[in-house]
């Protein structure tokens, strides 16, 4: 499969502080890329340094098996970019914007704006200084997609957008990954990138700390078992089995919460020794696979 | 209008360009209304001129007290010397700070370098924009000016009112273009404003000043100021003293192209 984002030891120092250090990433085409991790672990510092508004200290990074530097102008003709800090022209109309935008890149008309508009439900002949966050940010996606790019780089896509807003946004997705286009997309909302992603990429404190399927990752995902006994239950039963993370009592120890990594199977083996009345399982998602990643790198640094 | 960098620079600046215009052409006309009754007392004005003391006169752009009271004189001090070719400047170096150290201030730098579009190309784009928009304005005064001359007399050669337009056009983007190239290099919007318009305004006084101290004399030809106005465009036509402002437009134009294409943005 063709990788249509790489980068090599990719390296971005502010003066003496850092932005990211050594960051190998590779984005395949048709895939829907998550780029996770809290703010200022340097998601943004990588995407701008894709776009050449940044200049590495040190590294390389192609897209489309271009140079970053060198052949930014070809690279920037097929990518839609939604910034992470987005500002508009404020005293411009959505609609002028577009044709400004549209007009730049060389398009003879307005692409697919008007459809866009159409589905996030949004009026574009207002001043932009008149709109709220949201509406702004729906006119930051329509710009990234109204001229049907090959790679959609998208900073925080779904910030300051409402519920139903986002359901058109995951579907807008989904529709440009069946068309064969590819999509990096940073957020530090976690079930969103396991909800949308095919793989996804963890940064903090400017290293790359995983790149996994999510799929892998929610096999590996941590689940956390409550579990009610007719009678007190002791924690060390479970706490010393090998699959268990943590084990706490509630009750008076009727009730135990035990939190447990992959197989459930020696808890349930264990927990059956005692009358179980009652087994609650709470799905293990991405968030808890993530904490669990920055607590063995917080541990290990 | 919004085809291009270009001509959305001129459509975003439309409103507060026209209130220029509107500035400029007040003074071009009152300078022109006012003119007739300085005829009319030519001599009382004369002698009250060359009453105040040198050093004010020169602040004002007047090396020979005789000639203000002549048309050109009068013109040349008000529009050319002093208030006229201050705003323009002014006017110019808010432009060049907009250009790049305004977007950038205003965080749409990503959005606009998102496009495919050369950074140096952008610049030039940014530069034209401010090159039009400040012609623009000193063509109001040369409006002015060629409809008056037939009929307040005022006895102006079309080639030095051309020339002085031009001259103080050429003038005003020298530190326009500065502001552009602070911008480019650095992208901070305070010192892209700040620098060239303390810059003039010292170049002014130094013009004005300098050639009324024996030691400092020399430092007249260090400004813009003295490029441009050294033989009295109005009376005299083109100087070379303007290809002096031409080349340093150039060469300020071309290091802010480099200094933008070779730095971070937004940072």
């Amino acid at each position: 499969m063709t990788t249509v984002v790489a980068t090599r030891s990719l390296t971005k120092f502010y003066g003496r502080t850092r932005g990211i250090e050594e960051v190998d990433l590779d984005v395949l085409a048709g895939e829907v890329f998550g780029f996770l991790g809290p703010n200022g672990a340097g998601k943004s510092t990588t995407i701008r340094l894709l776009l050449d508004l940044l200049r590495p200290t040190r590294g390389q990074a192609w897209v489309f098996g271009l140079d970053v530097r060198a052949d930014s102008i070809d690279i920037r003709r097929r990518v839609g970019y939604l910034p992470g800090e987005l500002a508009l022209y404020e005293r411009m109309t959505g609609i002028e914007l577009m044709r400004y935008l549209g007009a730049v890149r060389g398009m003879s008309g307005l692409g697919d704006t008007e459809m866009l508009a159409e589905r996030f439900e949004i009026d574009l002949g207002q001043r932009i200084r008149t709109y709220s966050t949201g509406n702004r940010q729906k006119i930051g996606l329509v710009q990234a997609f109204m001229h049907r790019p090959e790679l959609l780089i998208l900073d925080e896509p779904t910030r300051g957008l409402d519920p139903i807003v986002r359901q058109e946004f995951y579907s807008l997705i989904g529709e440009a990954r069946d068309e064969g286009r590819t999509i990096f997309l940073s957020s530090h909302v976690l079930p969103e990138v396991e909800r949308i992603a095919d793989r996804v990429a963890i940064i903090r404190r400017g290293g790359i700390v995983a790149i996994e399927e999510v799929a892998a990752l929610k096999r590996r995902a941590r689940r956390r078992l409550e579990m009610r006994f007719a009678t007190p239950v002791s924690t060390t039963e479970f706490s010393s089995l090998a699959s268990v993370q943590d084990a706490a009592a509630l009750d008076g120890g009727s009730v135990l919460l035990v939190t447990v990594e992959g197989s459930v199977d020696s808890v349930i083996k264990q927990a059956a020794k005692h009358e179980l009345t009652n087994i609650v399982t709470h799905e293990g998602d991405l968030e808890e696979a993530f904490l669990g990643y920055y607590q063995e790198a917080g541990d290990a640094s | 209008m919004l085809r291009s960098v270009l001509t959305k620079t001129i459509w975003e600046r439309r409103t507060s360009t026209l209130w220029w215009l509107v500035g400029l052409l007040t003074l071009a006309l009152t300078t022109v209304a006012f003119y007739p009754s300085i005829r009319a007392d030519q001599e009382a004005f004369t002698q009250l001129f060359e009453a105040l003391p040198e050093g004010l006169l020169s602040v004002f752009g007047v090396d020979d007290a005789s000639v203000l009271a002549s048309p050109v004189g009068f013109i040349n001090s008000r529009l050319y010397s002093s208030v006229g070719a201050i705003v323009l400047v002014i006017f110019a170096i808010s432009a060049g700070t907009a250009a790049i150290a305004g977007e950038e201030d205003q965080r749409t730098m990503d959005l606009l370098l998102s496009l495919p579009i050369d950074r140096s190309r952008l610049v030039f784009e940014k530069f034209f924009a401010m090159t039009v928009m400040t012609f623009g304005l000193a063509a109001s005064m040369f409006v002015v000016l060629v409809i008056s001359n037939p009929i307040i007399d005022l006895d102006l050669s079309m080639a030095g009112m051309v020339a002085a337009n031009v001259g103080v056009g050429l003038l005003a983007l020298t530190f326009g273009t500065l502001a552009l190239a602070i911008g480019g290099i650095t992208g901070r919007r305070g010192l892209a404003l700040g620098a060239p318009t303390g810059l003039a305004i010292l170049t002014f006084f130094l013009h004005g000043l300098a050639p009324l101290v024996d030691s400092i004399a020399w430092t007249q030809r260090l400004t813009p100021f003295y490029w441009f106005g050294r033989s009295t465009p109005l009376a005299n036509g083109f100087d070379v003293g303007f290809l002096l402002l031409l080349g340093t437009v150039g060469l300020t134009l071309a290091a802010a192209g480099w200094g933008f294409s070779r730095r971070d943005v937004g940072v």
